[in-house]
């Protein structure tokens, strides 16, 4: 008896996949299936294959057979299990799955049962739970009913594929129907099987459940009613548990078996799946890759091209045996596109290796110049797929997308999907209203709701933690195939008209193996291209940014000053502290600089010794000669994943394709058994090289502590480029440049309100909002001041901007309020920020005439001719702090320009006085909090960083001093007394005592 | 005449190799199991009070249709109903 028990597999099981119903990850559920001597398992999640690749991983890597499948939603509402047999029942799964998705309301899928008249080859039909089309009419006792919906299936799938499915869940009932559908079987020359209907693979999660089931619903549990299961029997069973339920349909349980050994198909695809790119006649792909480098060749490389011409052929040869050409074509296809349209972009990651991509125009970076490593980015050895993602000006980004689409077909082309996942803060909503309390009763202390539900809330938040709760907004991930996309992985309707979204996210497709293109946006390089039309229009010509050449020498000491408020990468307060230190003087040190900011603990094995070494504190040491022109660059520290592999090359002999793949184990945080093997190759090839042992062994053993932690040269470099790029547009044009920035955030380390004070420390005018002189955004007027825009209303949409400015100019604020309609609230914001101070008359004023204006449904009333008032004007403090808290910018004068000579005289040191102070004195100092921070890698450590009319303050809070200072946010004025700590170009002030400022 | 209670009362219960109600005593008497009409289970209501009940409406030698639970939780049996 218990053998065949024992030889049940679970046909019919949800994940958490199934969204807002199933309990359990894809992991889990093969987890305990293995635990219970079960040696396969199916995933059948609604109208979905969102979990395959994750399941299909976890059965692999314990052994096990994972059976494909879905539980479709029909047109009438009625469940059927489908399960994929070969490649044929997969792809007929994926279009059904894509009919049912598309055919219906977007998150209420339905198919319509005329598909089923097509594409059921290759699968294997369940006839479903109770609410399947033959369970459904039998409990009703509409055997006509069921007998019709039976034999149509049995029609559509054959009667060696349809199977009467039958579940016991210990409902009243459920005895009666089983019997009913197996004597239904037999009539109908049908086989049955059992199933269990799993939503969860433990009974002790079946609460999770029923708390998905409320919040699917959005309600509480109480009022979810009936529409939770009534009992908890909807775990993963044995057989043996099983058995009682079925004992007279043994060949039920059985049948398991026999259907699982008929699900052979395996989920795997390759490269060839890529669209062909269309290539002129006589050009197959590689040919055609290969005849538009040997195009770009002279241009990129004037004189001899010996080196590149070498490199060329090495690359052009690895990617045609990769079948990678068209991949290349594609995406330098995409880039030339954008290039035309006048949109930025530029390759990022890894693309920067390669010649082929800075020959194409695809990566801004010259891999010989900068001794890249080609293998980083793609190599015979390397097993993973490469990456070649773009970085596009952010406010484009859309059209690129829209050219895929348009080129590519809908059918070929659709974005790659994002799961939103339950996280803290949601979840405690969610969680709230399920058990029907305020989310403030389950966050306070000392209320009258009982322990007992705080601490039942407290579970259920930490098992719905990054559990999926619904699809997300894509971020730019693409997928490209040949063969039609919906043959490969069904697809669905995206929020945007149009569009479409397959049911993987980036990491699944990667592991299935489907290609895409990451179209990432970058605001910077929106601002790049604002600015540089700005820059061209000043000058009278076009003018452009890529032509700059890295070598102006102002540029660096820019760098070196730690000058980088608004400059990409290097304006933060951790790289104001390094840059100093570094004395960047050419554009390989702009790539050191980005690479040097790295997680806490690497700091004082990598960093610290990197910046001794250029500092010439320490002597510059290699442990072996042969290191020297691998680490030469970086002062013998392992700083780029570049190096990994040229020290593996250098020192041992690997291949630079072999060194990759070292790279990539290091870096992937496996055990010591996944690189024992590489040690043992490493230390072999060493010796081979006449390196002696112990030396060997540590180097491989700096390999292993910093080789988790280097970062990609290329990517560092490509980025570089618009480092160097918008530090050039602070040094030389800094009002075009702050203009774009203005028109771009939020983005960047710093608020607006730093960018402005910022810039008008560098003798940039800035305007205030003006109803007569601002536009739609900021711009830059003739006079080479910024004037702040209307984009800085918040709440002013941009049809209400439009009516301004259409409607100008205002006789008075009647007039202005008469001709835009805009409502009162958004007027008298205006009002307040400052925008009718042209008119000449006190904002108090206007927002007392304001009040008597009479605002009716179509007309203004004229406002009462009445008395005039005497209203105090607003000083102006309280104006400053009005357009600081309505516009998060301030054009004024900073609060504390105006007390100086009073603080000064008090002791009071202002920035740059400080700056001034030798290591070690004493001093006092009062600034804008702008920045607190307190990384978990500091020890206990915070940091501030104050802001004065002249600049900024590094402050350094040690731990005790920590609990005394509680304000976390940002905005107010603190007085802070300490030590200063004056080292190489930098300075901190270490305080002793701080506190914040009282109003005065 | 249908009796109901409820939150059923405590009962003393023998069960057989299924674990299903052999014999019970209700109001000092023994009543034998003929049959197991229905079996069911229900496990509700654990976000205030936890009702993981096994139910079993039994017809017994004397001639009654009635209604037990075995409260799982605390291993408790229950009579909920006795039929007309």
């Amino acid at each position: 008896m218990t053998d065949r028990g024992s030889d049940y597999i679970e046909l019919h099981c949800h994940s958490c996949y199934s969204l807002c119903d199933g309990a359990s990850t894809p992991v889990e559920l093969i987890a305990r299936a293995a635990g219970l001597g079960m040696d396969a398992l199916a995933l059948t999640d609604h109208d979905a294959v969102y979990g395959a690749p994750l399941f299909v991983a976890a059965a692999r890597a314990r052994g096990m057979h994972p059976i494909l499948g879905a539980e479709l939603t029909l047109a009438d509402d009625s469940h059927l299990t489908l399960l994929v047999e070969n490649a044929t029942g997969w792809r007929n799964l994926c279009r059904l799955i894509s009919m049912a998705r598309h055919h219906a309301p977007r998150g209420r899928p339905a198919l319509p049962p005329a598909a089923l008249d097509d594409h059921t080859g290759g699968l294997i039909c369940l006839t479903g739970c109770r609410q399947g089309p033959v369970a459904a009419p039998l409990r009703r006792l509409d055997m006509p009913g069921a007998v019709r919906a039976a034999t149509w299936l049995r029609e559509r799938f054959g009667p060696e594929r349809t199977f009467v499915e039958l579940q016991h869940h210990l409902h009243p009932g459920d005895a009666v129907l089983v019997r009913r559908l197996a004597e239904l079987a037999r009539h109908l020359g049908l086989h049955t099987v059992a199933t269990n209907n799993v939503h969860y693979a433990r009974r002790d999660q079946q609460p999770l459940h029923d708390l998905l089931t409320a919040i699917r619903h959005r309600t509480s549990l109480d009022d979810t009613g009936k529409r939770l299961r009534a009992n908890s029997e909807y775990y993963l069973k044995s057989g043996g548990r099983l058995m009682p339920l079925f004992g007279a349909y043994p060949e039920a349980l059985a049948a398991t078996r026999a259907i699982a050994g008929r699900c052979t198909f395996t989920l795997q695809y390759g490269l060839q799946d890529l669209p062909c790119f269309p290539t002129p006649p006589g050009y197959d792909a590689d040919g055609y890759l290969a005849r538009l480098c040997a195009e770009a060749l002279p241009c990129r490389y004037p004189g001899n091209p010996e080196r590149a011409c070498r490199q060329l052929a090495h690359e052009l040869h690895i990617i045609a045996r990769a079948h990678l050409s068209n991949y290349v074509l594609i995406v330098w296809d995409l880039v030339r596109y954008a290039r035309t349209q006048g949109i930025r972009c530029q390759g990022r990651g890894s693309a920067a290796n390669s010649l082929v991509a800075y020959l194409l125009g695809i990566s801004p970076i010259d891999p010989l110049r900068y001794d890249l490593v080609f293998e980083r980015f793609l190599s015979a050895e390397r097993p993973a797929l490469p990456d070649i993602d773009l970085d596009i000006a952010a406010d484009r980004r859309e059209e690129v997308i829209q050219y895929v689409f348009r080129t590519y077909g809908p059918a070929h082309a659709a974005m790659a999907c994002t799961f939103s996942t339950f996280q803290e803060r949601s979840a405690l909503r969610d969680v709230a209203r399920a058990l029907d309390v305020t989310t403030e009763h389950l966050l306070l202390e000392g209320d009258h709701t009982p322990d007992r539900v705080r601490t039942l809330a407290a579970t259920l938040c930490r098992q719905l933690n990054n559990l999926p709760r619904h699809l997300g907004q894509h971020n730019g991930g693409m997928v490209l195939t040949r063969a039609p996309l919906a043959d490969r992985v069904p697809v669905e309707p995206a929020a945007l008209p149009g569009r479409a979204v397959v049911q993987w996210d980036k990491t699944m497709l990667e592991d299935v193996g489907l290609v895409k293109i990451d179209l990432l946006g970058l605001r910077m390089l929106a601002v790049l291209s604002e600015a540089g039309r700005l820059v061209g229009d000043q000058r009278g010509e076009p003018f452009d940014l890529d032509r700059l050449t890295f070598d102006d020498p102002a540029i660096y000491q820019l760098l070196a000053a730690a000058d980088t408020i608004g400059v990409f990468q290097v304006e933060s307060r951790a790289q104001a502290q390094m840059l100093p230190r570094l004395r960047p003087q050419q554009f390989a040190d702009i790539v050191v600089a980005i690479s040097l900011i790295r997680p806490g603990p690497i700091q004082g094995d990598m960093v610290h010794p990197y910046l001794r070494r250029r500092l010439g504190q320490e002597a510059v040491a290699y442990l072996h000669p042969r290191l020297k022109p691998a680490l030469e660059e970086t002062l013998g520290v392992i700083l780029f994943q570049e190096q990994v592999i040229k020290v593996a090359r250098d020192l041992a002999g690997f291949t630079p394709g072999e060194g990759e793949r070292l790279r990539r184990a290091l870096g992937a945080g496996k055990g010591p058994e996944a690189i024992a093997p590489f040690r043992d190759a490493f230390l072999a090839g060493a010796a081979r090289n006449g390196v002696a042992g112990p030396v060997a062994a540590a180097v491989f053993r700096q390999l292993e502590a910093f080789g988790g932690y280097s970062f990609p040269k290329s990517h560092a470099a490509a980025f570089a480029v618009i480092v160097y790029q918008s530090a050039w547009l602070k040094r030389y044009y800094p009002a075009a440049f702050l203009t774009a920035l203005l028109n771009h955030q939020p983005m960047g380390f710093w608020p607006p309100a730093v960018l402005v004070r910022d810039a008008r420390r560098h003798q940039v005018r800035v305007a205030p909002l003006d109803i007569h002189a601002s536009g739609m955004r900021c711009v830059l007027e003739m006079d080479g001041s910024v004037r702040l825009g209307l984009n800085y209303v918040s709440g002013l949409s941009e049809a209400g901007a439009g009516r301004i400015i259409a409607a100008r100019p205002f006789a008075g604020l009647a007039d202005l309020c008469r001709r835009t309609r805009l409502p009162k609230g958004l007027v008298e914001r205006l009002i307040l920020a400052g925008a009718c101070d042209g008119w000449g008359t006190e904002r108090r004023r206007l927002l007392w005439e304001l009040g008597t204006f009479h605002y009716a449904a179509d007309e203004l009333d004229l406002p009462i001719p009445g008395s005039t008032v005497d209203l105090p004007a607003l000083t102006a403090d309280e104006a400053r702090e009005l357009q600081m808290a309505l516009l998060g910018v301030s054009t004024g004068d900073h609060v504390l320009a105006r007390w100086r000579d009073a603080l000064t005289a008090r002791g009071y040191l202002d920035s740059l006085a400080l700056a001034r102070c030798p290591d070690g004195q004493r001093a006092r100092v009062i600034g804008v909090v702008v920045v607190h921070q307190a990384p978990p890698t500091a020890k206990g450590f915070h940091f501030i960083t104050l802001e004065d009319e002249s600049g900024m303050i590094n402050v350094i809070v040690r731990p005790y001093l920590v609990p005394l200072y509680r304000e976390r946010r940002g905005g107010h004025l603190l007085k802070v007394e300490g030590i200063v700590q004056h080292e190489a170009g930098v300075v901190n002030l270490v305080a002793t005592r701080l506190a914040p400022l009282a109003r005065e | 005449m249908s009796r109901f209670w409820s939150d059923g009362i405590p009962i003393e219960v023998t069960v057989d190799a299924l674990a299903a109600p052999a014999a019970f005593a209700w109001r000092g008497r023994c009543h034998t199991v003929d049959r197991v009409v229905e079996r069911w289970r229900v496990d509700e209501g654990w976000w205030k009070r936890r009702a993981w009940r096994e139910y079993f409406q039994l017809v017994t030698h004397s001639g009654l249709l009635v209604l037990i639970y075995h409260d799982v939780r605390i291993g408790q049996w229950r009579l909920q109903r006795v039929y007309d």
